[in-house]
């Protein structure tokens, strides 16, 4: 009798283990796509924030409808993804900018692209003193390199961080909390108030510190677009001398 | 041995059964179509799943988390059974009504209750074979019924996702895969294919207001005008909001402006047939107490449209019934008062501050004293508002409980009020600490400057029992609270009132915004004066002072949202956020409204209205803290639409996703 049960055991066993010979035969994720996303104003990398912005793939090769993935766009401007599956994509960098236009990449082994971009706003005569043994004062102007068709601009903000990340994902929570360190403008371009340039007036906020550490800090505008992701000022450290 | 030959013989038997033909037989246990739709009581038992899974959100709807959805279509699965959770997930809380844990709309829980449409569906198509059963006017209501059924899921859909595919027939599984996989109809298409049916539904259902909780054509005309009231403002107000892609490009998200009248119009007729129907809101000597009878008695003679009702709990079998925890979820911890969980939604001053009452600050900013709490609702304040909260030192009439909320105790108050509310949560800073004091239970008192002072109220505000039970925002929620309960019965799954799905006091708030975006789009100074006088009407039931009617009202909406909304028709929204308050309207009022993502951009606090006493003074003064527990409220503009429910898109590659995701 037990010999029976044995043997329906071992059989039994033998069917599982051989459900599993099969072996996967698709290679795995090894395509590397890279790039930069170049300002069109300077020619330089645009200034973003760790993580806010992205550059948005399909993959077209696998599916008629298929999900998106995302490979942010990283604070030097870059972004960068080494586990793709080698295919086809629609691409597409989405941010503070213009829409750009979808292109279509074949992506195998390492693929670079870069995208230039028009941002919405350029901040810039970015200034950002320690004024007191307990606060700083940053300011900034902001421009829009394409004025006609730019959405309504919602606000401009510092950003404090303790960390050489800086910008609204990577921020000192209790700023964001509190009124008067952020100026809703909430306008359209025309109705901004302008200096005689033709530019913005100048955005200044006092900000209030502790002595004895280290900050980072820029400043950040937005409009009022499908993401709603900031422009950015550079990044200034500054360090807050122990009274 | 003998074992081996005994399962020998069964396997020998059971390959002798194999060879039976007749294994095709129809089980006896079931009814089918030819004796469920032959009779009025047959088509009621094939909609009982129909009517249980209406997108109605009640007592049991709720945001994010597990929970979210519907009491029996959820995202956990299926028909989970009652969920005793809602409160904790509240669209009130999301929508910063009040203060809960749910803090912004909860999308993508994936609502796609294409199986219910189905079933109408099915019936719509099978019971013209029986329409000799039936009289003409009986089969007219039945199929009346159902279109208006129909209209309701789709409701439900459209107003998440926008165009939708429109299933009017049943579809064939065996068919070929691209007849079942139907593309997306464009926002304008589905709106107005729910008005179509609801149309239908106005002509033909029973105009008869015997069944109780069974749609009639009134409940279709009620529908109608919430609806196409949807409708109209996401026509108006979707150019608003700056998303672009495929979606958008395709017209399954946002609708051209020049719909907008269409829609109004809808809803506007709809009201109006309403009126002329005869229905009218409960009124009462007493302003107060009748106003909580609007949600607690049968008013199918006067303002109740559609009720949905509740039984007692069940344990065998366990959850057949349907029940809710309203009272135990919102009444605080106490005898007779809520014996489980208790105040998991608190009131927030957003909500209150709506309403008439007697100011709480003096014009140079500081806190007006008062001799004892209650002397903000004894004296100036609107009977509607008392009736939907629970204010300090009022009585709870099932209990005899005198709410007893307490914040603590100001040594001295020397500031404005200002300088005790600070932006951050809880209000803590400098001046607190040196001035304020607090317990971590309630009911506790404390020696200050040599005086022993009650510190805490028995109803809270105590620092160390959590966010649940005891109120930290000040006031508790009164309406729906039952009069009539047994207080043994506080407890979860204990509450049976009904909820009142379509009343008439939502109709004329949805006449009164119709009614003036109409006048606005045509320039028509009469039907903006009409509108008022909707407002006016509620507001002389709820025993607040009428509006008077601006006609040169100011802007209030372009320097806030960019696009205007101007003071008449922001009193209109204000007035429906009263009356409707915790009826769930709020968070897709505010969606559809396309103010969300600006109310609540970046994350906003919410709230309180804590009474203190100032010891120094044996005065007691109310402050508008942040909420204890510094909860923001968030709404992302990608909300305006949910996302395609995933695992549908991949049943259906025809299927576009929306975009801003």
């Amino acid at each position: 009798m037990k010999k029976i049960f044995y043997s329906l055991f071992v059989c039994a066993s033998a069917l599982f283990v051989s459900s599993c010979m099969e072996i996967d035969n698709f290679d795995g994720p090894d395509s590397h796509f890279t790039g930069r996303i170049i300002d069109s104003t300077t020619g330089k990398n645009i200034l973003a924030d760790q993580g806010e912005c992205r550059v948005r793939i399909w993959e077209k090769s696998y599916s008629l409808n298929p999900g998106e993935q995302n490979i942010p766009v990283k604070q030097d401007g870059t972004f960068n993804n080494t586990k793709l599956f080698k295919g086809t994509y629609d691409v597409v960098p989405e941010g503070a900018w213009w829409p750009a236009d979808t292109v279509r990449v074949g992506i195998g082994g390492k693929v670079t692209k870069d995208f230039t971009v028009t941002p919405y706003l350029t901040l810039f005569d970015f200034k950002a003193e320690v004024v007191a043994a307990d606060s700083i004062k940053v300011s900034c102007r902001i421009d829009a390199p394409v004025a006609e068709g730019l959405p309504r601009i919602n606000d401009i903000r510092p950003f404090l961080s303790l960390e050489q990340f800086c910008g609204a994902a990577n921020c000192i929570g209790y700023y964001s909390s509190i009124a008067a360190y952020k100026k809703n403008i909430n306008a359209t371009w025309d109705k901004v108030k302008k200096l005689d340039d033709g530019k913005s007036e100048v955005y200044e906020f006092k900000i209030y510190v502790k002595p004895g550490y280290t900050y980072f800090v820029r400043m950040g505008a937005r409009v009022k677009d499908t993401f709603e992701k900031y422009n950015y000022t550079e990044i200034v450290k500054l360090e807050i001398p122990q009274n | 041995m003998k074992t081996f030959k005994y399962i020998t013989a069964a396997i020998a038997l059971g390959f002798m059964a194999l060879a039976c033909q007749t294994l095709d037989l129809e089980p006896k246990g079931l009814i089918y179509e030819n004796v469920l739709l032959s009779s009025d009581n047959g088509v009621k038992k094939y909609l009982a799943l129909v009517y249980q899974d209406l997108p109605i959100e009640d007592f049991n709807y709720g945001q994010n988390g597990d929970q979210r959805g519907y009491a029996t279509v959820y995202a956990g699965g299926w028909h989970g059974g009652n969920q005793w959770q809602a409160q904790k997930s509240s669209a009130a809380s999301a929508a910063a009504e009040a203060c809960g844990r749910a803090l912004s709309y909860g999308d993508s829980w994936g609502y796609w209750p294409y199986d219910r449409i189905r079933d109408i569906n099915n019936m719509i198509e099978q019971l013209p074979n029986y329409k000799d059963n039936y009289k003409e006017e009986e089969y007219n209501a039945l199929m009346g019924e159902a279109h208006f059924l129909r209209a309701f899921y789709y409701f439900g859909i459209v107003k998440r996702y926008g165009g939708v595919p429109l299933v009017d027939k049943v579809m064939d599984p065996k068919a070929p895969a691209e007849e079942l996989q139907l593309p997306r109809s464009t926002e304008y298409d589905s709106w107005k294919f729910i008005y179509e049916d609801l149309k239908f539904a106005m002509e033909n259902a029973t105009a008869s207001k015997a069944e109780l909780g069974r749609a009639n054509r009134y409940a279709a005309a009620a529908l109608m005008s919430r609806a196409m009231l949807y409708a109209g403002s996401i026509a108006k107000y979707s150019q608003y909001i700056p998303t672009t892609g495929n979606a958008v490009d395709a017209g399954l998200m946002t609708m051209p402006e020049e719909y907008a009248e269409e829609f109004f119009q809808y809803s506007y007729d709809a009201c109006k047939f309403l009126k002329d129907a005869g229905f009218k809101l409960l009124e009462g000597a007493d302003k107060e107490q009748n106003y909580i009878d609007v949600f607690l008695k049968d008013n199918s003679a006067t303002e109740d449209i559609m009720v949905k009702q509740y039984g007692p709990k069940t344990t065998t079998p366990w959850n057949t019934n349907l029940f809710h925890c309203w009272d135990a979820m919102t009444l605080p911890i106490g005898t007779n008062l809520s014996s489980s969980v208790g105040a998991a939604i608190q009131p927030s001053w957003e909500l209150i501050s709506l309403f008439e009452l007697p100011a709480i600050t003096d014009e140079n900013g500081n806190p007006v004293r008062f001799d004892d709490p209650s002397d903000i609702w004894k004296n100036g304040m609107e009977p509607r508002c008392k009736a939907n909260f629970f204010f300090s030192g009022m009585t709870e009439s099932v209990s005899g409980t005198v709410i007893d909320v307490q914040a603590g105790v100001y040594s001295e108050y020397p500031g404005t009020a200002a300088d005790g509310t600070e932006e951050v949560g809880g209000s803590v800073n400098a001046y607190t600490d040196q001035y304020r004091h607090r317990m971590p239970q309630p009911g506790q008192s404390k020696e200050i400057n040599g005086q022993t002072v009650k510190v805490s109220g028995a109803h809270g505000l105590a620092e160390g029992v959590g966010d649940e039970g005891y109120t930290y925002m000040g006031t508790f929620i009164r309406k729906y609270i039952d009069t009539g309960i047994n207080p043994a019965d506080r407890q979860l799954f204990g509450s049976t009132q009904s909820w009142k799905v379509f009343r008439y006091g939502e109709i004329l708030c949805n006449w009164a915004e119709a009614a003036y975006e109409l006048g606005l789009i045509r320039g028509d100074e009469n039907l903006k004066k009409e509108a008022i006088e909707h407002v006016n009407e509620l507001r002389r039931r709820a025993g607040a002072t009428e509006y008077q009617y601006n006609a040169a009202p100011a802007d209030l909406g372009t320097d806030v949202y960019g696009f205007p909304i101007d003071e008449n028709l922001q009193y209109i929204r204000d007035e429906r956020a009263r009356e409707l308050c915790f009826e769930n309207h709020r968070i897709f009022d505010i969606r559809r409204w396309r103010i969300a993502d600006i109310m609540f951009q970046d994350g906003v606090y919410t709230h309180a209205l804590l009474p203190y006493y100032v010891l120094s003074e044996g005065k007691w003064i109310y402050l508008n803290e942040v909420n204890l527990h510094g909860r923001k409220v968030t709404f992302d503009k990608k909300w305006y639409y949910e996302q395609m429910p995933g695992g549908e898109i991949s049943k259906n590659p025809n299927i576009i996703r929306n975009d801003g995701y």
